[in-house]
């Protein structure tokens, strides 16, 4: 099992105070927070600190780790004291570490951290329920815009709380299969009523809160329920009018492209986007192109161009900044 | 570990579901929060309730996450609330920010 330095985990002294301890914590639990850093292993960090705080910041606990460190470096191990290092997706994804466990015990999570989705806390206002209904619990769900549009199926691997005979906590995966129906949208929370934690003493389930998030695709971005689409044009299909194939999650469509379209001008395919009731649209921004490069013969008949447009000034609006 | 699998078909309804209430009572009972301080979040504006009387609220069963993640923040990031509400706006903000930049470099073809 990795021995784990809170110390150097926290960025602090062996001697360093309570105010010190809690400085570095809310440093770097501003850092580190999942709700808020793009950083990546944010959520592994975050709860490393976590951990480390809560040991570090009771004095009880801290002097019983420091004892044990004490008795570590004495016997000369120092060989994998690093802050996190070499630590497991698996055991990233646990809200205590083995080494923590083996320490305090593992009756711990019920006041400190619970589950993959929320964690109950110590603090006072958070009082523990007298209620025995199971936990709620939140899951994030990515999907493609393709699954959102068209529905899919989703097994979900869920971490939950339990208890055994003895009322002591451990984890245990729940597998779901979870069919989800055409029409969601990004930010949508599903609720699945008795899907959450178990109740205790023949208590209710908790619910389980789905909240679907949208992965970036290669050729759609998204507004709320709109999709979005820029659309490559070339400036005589731009002046002239043209009629092109535009892809649609459901499918290519025909697009006419108005006569005299500027760059920027936006087209509204209705019902195109994403949701139900009322279903978004495709919105089509039109941006101007050239080839690489141009022959001879168009550079001559730009040239033409240039000559028979030679009254227009592109730039007018500009003439008073001149 | 032991495992179980369950499956759950998520009908159309629930996508829209808007008919759950939870009374002031049942939301705090379910939080584990204290009425006085579920009244302190409704007045700083971190969850609204619709008022059905005129000393009865009732709230969506879709604030429990928000609520969640308030206490959550305030735990973890020894936030008061005050600092809670702020942050949850910010984060509200930068999402819808981050989405933007996002479908506006979309547009203009640098992604």
């Amino acid at each position: 099992m990795e021995f784990k330095d809170y110390y150097k985990v926290l960025g602090v002294a062996d001697k360093a105070t309570q105010a010190e301890v809690k400085q570095a914590y809310r440093k770097l639990a501003r850092k580190y927070h999942p709700d808020v850093s793009k950083e990546k292993d944010a959520e592994a960090k975050f709860k490393e600190v976590g951990e480390a705080y809560e040991v570090l910041s009771d004095a009880e606990k801290r002097a019983e780790y420091d004892q044990i460190r004490a008795l570590r470096a004495g016997a000369g191990g120092r060989r994998s004291a690093g802050a996190g290092a070499g630590m497991s997706d698996d055991e990233a994804s646990r809200q205590f570490s083995d080494f923590f466990r083996s320490v305090f015990g593992g009756g711990m999570a019920g006041e400190g951290m619970t589950g993959s989705g929320f964690r109950q806390s110590g603090a006072s206002d958070w009082g523990r329920s007298f209620s025995h209904r199971g936990q709620d619990m939140h899951h994030r769900l990515a999907l493609f815009l393709e699954e959102a549009v068209q529905g899919v199926q989703r097994t979900l691997k869920l971490d939950m709380p339990a208890a055994d005979a003895r009322g002591q906590m451990y984890h245990k995966t729940k597998t779901l299969n979870v069919k989800i129906p055409a029409g969601v949208v990004a930010g949508q929370r599903i609720r699945l009523a008795g899907q959450g934690g178990p109740g205790h003493s023949g208590g209710a389930a908790g619910d389980l809160f789905l909240e679907i998030e949208l992965a970036p695709h290669p050729v759609f971005a998204v507004d709320g329920r709109d999709l979005l689409l820029t659309l490559p044009v070339a400036p005589w299909e731009a002046a002239l009018g043209a009629k092109v194939v535009v892809p649609t999650l459901t499918g290519p469509v025909n697009l006419s492209i108005p006569k005299g379209s500027v760059g920027g001008k936006k087209l509204r395919l209705k019902g195109r986007g994403l949701g139900q009731n009322p279903t978004g649209d495709l919105i089509v921004t039109v941006q101007l192109t050239l080839p690489a490069h141009h022959s001879a013969r168009a550079e001559a008949l730009y040239r033409e161009l240039a000559d028979a447009e030679s009254g227009f000034n592109p730039r007018k609006s500009l003439e008073k900044g001149l | 570990m032991s495992k179980d699998i369950t499956t759950v078909i998520i009908d159309e309804h629930q996508l829209h579901e808007t008919g759950v209430w939870l009374s002031l009572n049942d939301l705090c009972e379910r939080c584990g929060l204290k009425q006085t301080l579920v009244v302190e979040l409704v007045e700083l504006g971190l969850i609204a309730p619709e008022t059905v009387a005129a000393d009865r609220w009732q709230f969506q069963v879709s604030v429990v996450p928000t609520l969640h993640q308030a206490v959550r923040l305030k735990r973890e990031l020894d936030l008061d609330w005050q600092g809670v509400a702020v942050a949850m706006d910010l984060l509200e903000e930068l999402q819808a920010l981050r989405q933007q930049v996002y479908s506006l470099e979309r547009q203009l073809g640098v992604r």
